[in-house]
């Protein structure tokens, strides 16, 4: 055998992640599972003479398909060829994570545990005896550091060294009554490991009975979970030492503070507007650089060069301006996006993000959703459609369904630099005060239909909700960037490709008729937006080209900065001058944030409308909320404008 | 033993459940009077019946943090309620 199947799996916190990424690097491919929203990843790791291919599974607690993650892990190995899973175990938390190693161990196939933080385990004191858990357990145990690299090598040996065909897996002794039962089911099952069915016929687990068309009478859950706990600590009472024992970690001291009953949510506040501040003040250093590279540079020099050779000027038009300018003006915002990525990523990897959900619980409650329901939207800064795919973690429908609905309020990257370009033009100065007071409105905004979700669409009680706060860790820089670039790869794909052809799309509307080429002011788009116009007067956004801007925004929203640049006629060099003296004629300081308000709250782009289908699975909801979306980005910024003019702003 | 839902079959009224208990304490689970899924999924994270953990953070009004089988569990509100323990330093009589 040459090429060898593995299948990575572990619970949550375990370093799974981190395993994948040290030991295929970048090169892996990220997908979805067929069906389902969950992210597959799979790399293959080229050992010695092998070939193996590795497949990350979700992170599991357990094989019981409670949610979706564990029912697909548990099928992906039963049905498909599986040679050997690679269990990763984090070894300071041994009890809790061998669990899932028995539940493995009873499906049959090989396994072979990664001991991951081997390094943490140390420093709070734990001496484990590696040989004989393998001795207990039958199986290969290799001790690991995933995150700083360490024992890969000797990882990869065990996988290609194992002998599949002689592998005899342990068997957890349960009570006489259950071994028995067990005796009785086994000949009725007719596929995968008898014993592992009959277990699961006991438990009543009912994807194995409908499979099998068994029914037992009794259950016999409680006392098959406690016998596999009380055979670990057999095990661990021999193979593991504390030898500092009660003694407070570095988790404990951060979380005294960071779980703190008064300090806790002041600190989660300062961290997120630093996020916040950050993410505006780093990027922008970088954002006028690429955008004259674009702009001026690139621009300009594929307009020469286009021109020399001697190309008709409607051709260069539509590659300067219209796909330059277009892909260029999205492309000039992806160190915004990345640093954004980076941060959120870092809270996650970091341990922080359990304990933000965690002291937001209470406040979350107040408006009927859990704490864990914070964290997609914390994630929507960065993206709304991995954001949406994320609240696949909260168990209960109906608090998955209005997490979903208020998402798309929480700003993500592709707006930020529409908030740049206005909030430079109009509010000099206040660039960061003018951006954060609208992820601040998209917040009250969230929470307010949250709150008027759950007392009328949705009514109920919210799921309780249970989370391990993982240890606190360093994150290796190197597997974050692996993480942003996993990101921002699909934000420059996006800008390559949908808004690539967006751009193209857009620039022949404005520089066509039904009679062929046109003035700009003539053009379909030009009747496109004349049309809609009216609709926005009342919000002071009655000009066609504001109106023509918004509704190309629905592809993606960073198109709205392309597309303004394009039907205001700044193509080539537009600086931030030029923009200000153009924009300043269609709109008041006033209109200009109506408009940042209208942009922040209407529907999102098409990626996120087809995201609220895939995970709702419903058209009912998907309409519902981009139509309901529209009206309320309508209202508000219809309020700002009207009630703003009142008072003569 | 075995309670459903509605059971409420609190034997011992000298049991408190998981919200009265004071930072720092060390508790034995004795009951689960929970739905069945929810008394699983504890089990399987665990908190099985018999196990003694402690009470790390009983401070934020709502979700309770301890520390089970070496691993930080958070138990929001609405869970807490149906975890009965007895303190694991108190003689019961």
């Amino acid at each position: 055998m040459s090429n060898i199947n593995a299948v990575l799996v572990g619970n949550p916190n375990s370093g799974k992640t981190t395993l994948f990424n040290s030991l295929t690097g970048a090169k892996h491919k990220v997908g979805n599972w067929p069906g389902v929203t969950i992210e597959k990843k799979e790399g293959r790791v080229k050992h010695r003479d092998k070939e193996i291919n590795f497949v990350d599974l979700p992170g599991i607690y357990s094989l019981f398909p409670f949610s979706l993650e564990e029912k697909l892990s548990r099928e992906y190995i039963l049905e498909n060829d599986v040679d050997v899973i690679v269990n990763i175990v984090n070894a300071s938390n041994l009890e809790r994570n061998l669990y899932l190693t028995l539940q493995l161990i009873e499906l049959g196939k090989p396994v072979i545990l990664a001991l991951n933080m081997m390094d943490t385990a140390e420093k709070k004191g734990l001496k484990i005896d590696i040989e004989k858990i393998s001795k207990k357990l039958n199986l290969n145990v290799v001790p690991i550091i995933a995150i700083k690299e360490k024992g890969m090598d000797s990882l990869l040996d065990a996988v290609i060294n194992c002998k599949f065909e002689t592998y005899e897996p342990i068997e957890v002794k349960y009570s006489d009554e259950i071994e028995n039962k067990i005796e009785h089911y086994q000949p009725q099952v007719s596929k995968y490991n008898k014993r592992w069915v009959s277990i699961k016929l006991l438990e009543k687990d009912s994807v194995i009975s409908k499979m099998f068309d068994v029914e037992t009478k009794e259950d016999y859950t409680d006392d098959i979970t406690i016998a596999k706990y009380d055979f670990i600590n057999t095990v661990l009472d021999d193979a593991l030492y504390n030898t500092k024992e009660d003694h407070e970690s570095l988790t404990d001291k951060i979380d005294n503070y960071v779980t703190h009953k008064y300090f806790g949510i002041p600190i989660f506040l300062v961290i997120i507007t630093a996020v916040f501040f950050l993410t505006f003040n780093i990027g922008n250093v970088f954002v006028d650089q690429l955008d004259y590279f674009f702009n001026v540079i690139v621009a300009g020099f594929t307009r020469n060069f286009l021109n020399g050779i001697g190309i008709a000027n409607w051709m260069i038009s539509l590659i300067v301006d219209g796909i330059i300018g277009g892909v260029g003006g999205v492309l000039t915002f992806v160190p915004n996006i990345a640093i954004l990525f980076f941060f959120i990523s870092l809270l996650e990897d970091s341990g922080y993000m359990a304990r933000a959900a965690l002291v937001m619980d209470k406040q979350m409650r107040k408006i009927g959703l859990n704490g864990k329901t914070f964290i997609p939207m914390i994630m929507g800064f960065g993206c709304n459609v991995p954001a949406i795919m994320s609240t696949r973690t909260l168990q209960n429908e109906r608090d998955r369904l209005i997490a979903i609905l208020i998402n798309p309020f929480m700003s993500c990257g592709a707006r930020l630099p529409i908030y740049i370009l206005f909030a430079s033009v109009f509010f000099p100065g206040y660039e960061a005060i003018v951006t954060l007071s609208l992820y601040l409105l998209g917040i009250l905004i969230a929470v307010l239909m949250a709150f008027i979700f759950r007392r009328t669409l949705f009514k109920g009680k919210t799921m309780p909700f249970m989370m391990e706060l993982p240890d606190y860790h360093l994150p290796n820089l190197k597997l974050l960037a692996i993480h942003v670039w996993e990101k921002v790869k699909g934000y420059i794909i996006k800008a390559g490709t949908i808004i690539f052809a967006a751009s193209v799309v857009i620039w022949f509307v404005l520089n066509y008729n039904m009679s062929g080429p046109a003035e700009f002011t003539n053009s379909f788009g030009a009747s496109l937006g004349r049309a809609f116009a009216p609709f926005l007067k009342p919000l002071g956004l009655g000009d066609w080209r504001v109106a023509i801007s918004l509704i190309s925004g629905i592809v993606a929203k960073e198109i709205v900065v392309a597309n303004i640049a394009i039907v205001f006629g700044l193509t080539e060099s537009a600086s931030m001058a030029q923009f200000g003296a153009v924009l300043g004629q269609t709109f008041s300081q006033l209109s200009a944030y109506g408009f940042l308000t209208f942009v922040l709250l209407y529907t999102p782009c098409i990626a996120t409308v087809a995201v609220i289908k895939r995970e709702t699975n419903s058209w009912k909801w998907t309409i519902f909320s981009v139509v309901y979306q529209l009206i309320i980005a309508w209202t508000v910024a219809m309020l700002i404008f009207q009630v703003g003019s009142l008072f003569g702003l | 033993m075995r309670y459903g839902r509605n059971a409420h079959a609190l034997h011992d009224k000298s049991l408190l459940n998981l919200e009265q208990i004071a930072n720092n304490t060390e508790v034995i689970l004795m009951e689960l009077d929970s739905g069945k899924r929810l008394k699983r999924k504890l089990q399987e994270m665990g908190l099985t019946l018999g196990i003694k953990f402690k009470v790390l953070n009983n401070n934020l009004n709502g979700p309770v943090i301890v520390n089970v089988r070496g691993s930080k569990l958070a138990l929001g509100h609405g869970m807490v309620e149906k975890i009965y323990v007895k303190e694991a330093n108190k003689r019961s009589s």
